[in-house]
């Protein structure tokens, strides 16, 4: 799943329109537009109203919390002259004026976006400070920092920002154009996007078999009437017998073989608790051995 | 080039990042290091821990894009040998962590429980680590191992710290220091005289071991090479068959991965060999079984007295199993054991 955050509607209707997006009535609190596996929030302008709206939509998919990506992308400015109007440019660290400690996104995908220190402000700056440099300064994303680190691994957050107004230009652009520099940037983002997944994906590949696992393991502390620790103990040891299996066979060879193991107990005959416990035992040594 | 081919490798390249401490930003190793990463990104940080210690983090991922940040070690600079670890008889066992973290990636290591991050943190600083040193050797002998959180040797064409380490302890008759590796790095010791108190140790696996579960190690044959080489130089050498690791097939692997070893090494070239089955601190195993979900980490581990272990019965068999093969080789007052 992919959240969005963008803080004004300006910013966000691009995004919709490259992603198909729709309105989602669901929400009642902030503007969502969403399809399966994205959802847009507009979180509205200022540093409270990114965190609220960022806690907000996390909540609703709290879940998914394990296998989110959550990007915040909109303008910003910059007196650097390296960075280009319209530029893309993604946030290796995230601080406010405010002077608190930063927030520090995992960039570990490849991309060739340039990176920048994002700085967070209450109000457009009108003179550069030494802070401001080398930086990239916008409105929302030390408080969409603020929340979503407190949910997500660093791994999970990007921070995308199109440069709207360097320093050279001075004048922020008009609506219409600032449409289409996002608008032609979001080929970067979806790449992004692409690559987290098919990372997550290949973590995710194991999932399917665990819950053949999960059921194989539900009939037999069904069947051995075993108590809640061994139930425990009996599921650790069938996923590891798995995994050993799985070290020299494929998926379905090795689920077969689990299955093999456990079928002569799945038959034995189980009258009493105490019954199923040695059926257990025998069945312990059975999954641990080669 | 198709972007979207899901065989191409979308991770940056190892140290594409260098977080930097302020306090660390002017010492000379930061400067060098930087100086040998000239495309990395820099990030200026306040404390190492504002990155290493961040909440929810990939270790696993972030051992795909390894990224190096460099700090300033506080006190203390030395700590007590744990006794989950081989003393080999002497009193003052002390480690030291100049490195936290491990440029391998083993997925066994008992690194992935005890560390939040899977980047690299370099203190600087290596001077404070001296003098602490030196202050202990002025009470009493000190046995010190420098590869107890990391890989040292690994690093040395980056830092160079087995060289400072070496000159350090040359002429402190009271210092023994030892570096445990699973690299080939040993270029440093060929224009050095032979250091009496440097105990080089080499841990070893099988191939098959190394080829699933030691992402980014040398192959058995690289070390064995490199093992051969510092032999030559004049130095005795510690072999560590730790962890012992229990998968389909251990038996064989580890008797030909033996045989490997000592064909063509006689034993009194060898100081000693330490043998141990994968044991790990109770309190490690969730974060290590968090970051990966393998066969090692699933093990379904007895634990006993806060230490997460093989089964009695499977410790001991791999423990006497390899133990017992290895007397077609070497005296038994050589091999170490460690039981837990």
């Amino acid at each position: 799943m992919v959240l969005i955050q963008c803080q004004t509607r300006k910013e966000a209707q691009p995004i919709i329109r490259y992603f198909r997006l729709m309105y989602d009535s669901s929400f009642k609190s902030y503007p969502v537009y969403s399809k399966q596996e994205m959802a847009l929030i507009i979180s509205g302008a200022g540093a409270f109203c990114a965190c609220s709206a960022s806690s907000y939509l996390l909540s609703r998919y709290e879940e998914q919390i394990k296998n989110l990506l959550y990007i915040h992308i909109g303008l910003a400015g910059s007196f650097d002259t390296s960075f280009e109007t319209g530029e893309m440019v993604i946030g290796n660290k995230v601080t406010s004026t405010l002077g608190k400690s930063g927030y520090y996104p995992d960039l570990l995908m490849k991309t060739h976006l340039k990176e920048a220190h994002i700085v967070s402000l209450n109000n457009f700056p009108s003179k550069v400070t030494p802070d401001l440099i080398d930086a990239v300064y916008d409105i929302g994303a030390y408080g969409f920092s603020e929340s979503a680190f407190s949910f997500l691994g660093p791994h999970q957050i990007i921070v995308a920002k199109i440069i709207s107004s360097p320093y050279k230009e001075r004048h922020p652009l008009p609506s219409f154009a600032t449409d289409e520099l996002l608008f032609n940037k979001l080929e970067y983002l979806d790449l992004l996007i692409h690559k987290y997944f098919l990372d997550r994906d290949s973590c995710l590949s194991l999932q399917q078999s665990t819950a053949e696992l999960l059921k194989l393991h539900r009939h037999l502390v069904e069947h051995l009437k075993l108590s809640e620790t061994l139930s425990i103990e009996l599921k650790k040891h069938l996923s590891w017998s798995f995994k050993a299996h799985l070290h020299h066979d494929s998926v379905t060879q090795s689920l077969k073989q689990v299955d093999r193991i456990v079928e002569e107990t799945l038959h034995s005959r189980v009258l009493s608790k105490k019954e199923g416990i040695r059926e257990y035992k025998r069945l312990k040594d059975q999954l641990l051995s080669f | 080039m198709n972007i979207r081919d899901s065989r191409i490798n979308y991770f940056h390249s190892k140290y594409s990042h260098v977080y930097i401490e302020k306090e660390a930003s002017q010492y000379p190793l930061t400067l060098k290091i930087l100086k040998s990463l000239p495309q990395s990104n820099i990030i200026m940080i306040d404390h190492y821990k504002d990155v290493f210690s961040r909440d929810r983090q990939s270790y696993d991922r972030q051992s795909k894009s390894q990224n190096l940040i460099l700090a300033v070690k506080k006190h203390p600079y030395l700590y007590k040998g744990s006794p989950l670890c081989h003393s080999f008889g002497y009193d003052n066992f002390f480690y030291t962590s100049t490195i936290l973290n491990c440029p391998y990636g083993c997925s066994y290591c008992f690194l992935k429980g005890m560390v939040p991050s899977g980047n690299l943190v370099i203190f600087v600083n290596y001077e404070d680590f001296f003098s602490s040193v030196a202050q202990h050797l002025n009470r009493h002998p000190v046995y010190l191992s420098l590869s107890y959180d990391t890989d040292l040797m690994a690093l040395e064409p980056l830092l160079g710290y087995g060289e400072k380490w070496f000159w350090f302890s040359y002429e402190k008759p009271n210092l023994t220091i030892e570096l445990r590796t699973k690299s080939t790095q040993i270029n440093f010791l060929k224009s050095q005289p032979v250091h009496p108190r440097l105990l080089l140790g080499w841990t070893l696996s099988p191939q098959s071991v190394i080829d699933t579960f030691e992402k980014g190690a040398p192959s058995l044959k690289m070390r064995i090479e490199a093992i051969r080489t510092v032999i030559l130089m004049g130095y005795r050498v510690r072999l560590c068959f730790d962890p012992l690791l229990y998968f389909p097939g251990w038996e064989n692997a580890y008797k030909e991965m033996i045989d490997e070893v000592f064909n063509g090494l006689s034993s009194n070239e060898i100081s000693d060999i330490s043998i141990g089955a994968f044991r790990m601190p109770k309190d490690y195993l969730k974060r290590f079984r968090r970051s990966s979900d393998d066969l090692i980490s699933s093990f379904p581990y007895v634990v006993k007295k806060g230490i997460a272990a093989y089964p009695h019965e499977i410790e001991i068999q791999l423990i006497e199993t390899i133990r017992s093969h290895l007397l077609h080789y070497i005296e038994p007052s050589k091999i170490f054991t460690l039981h837990k």
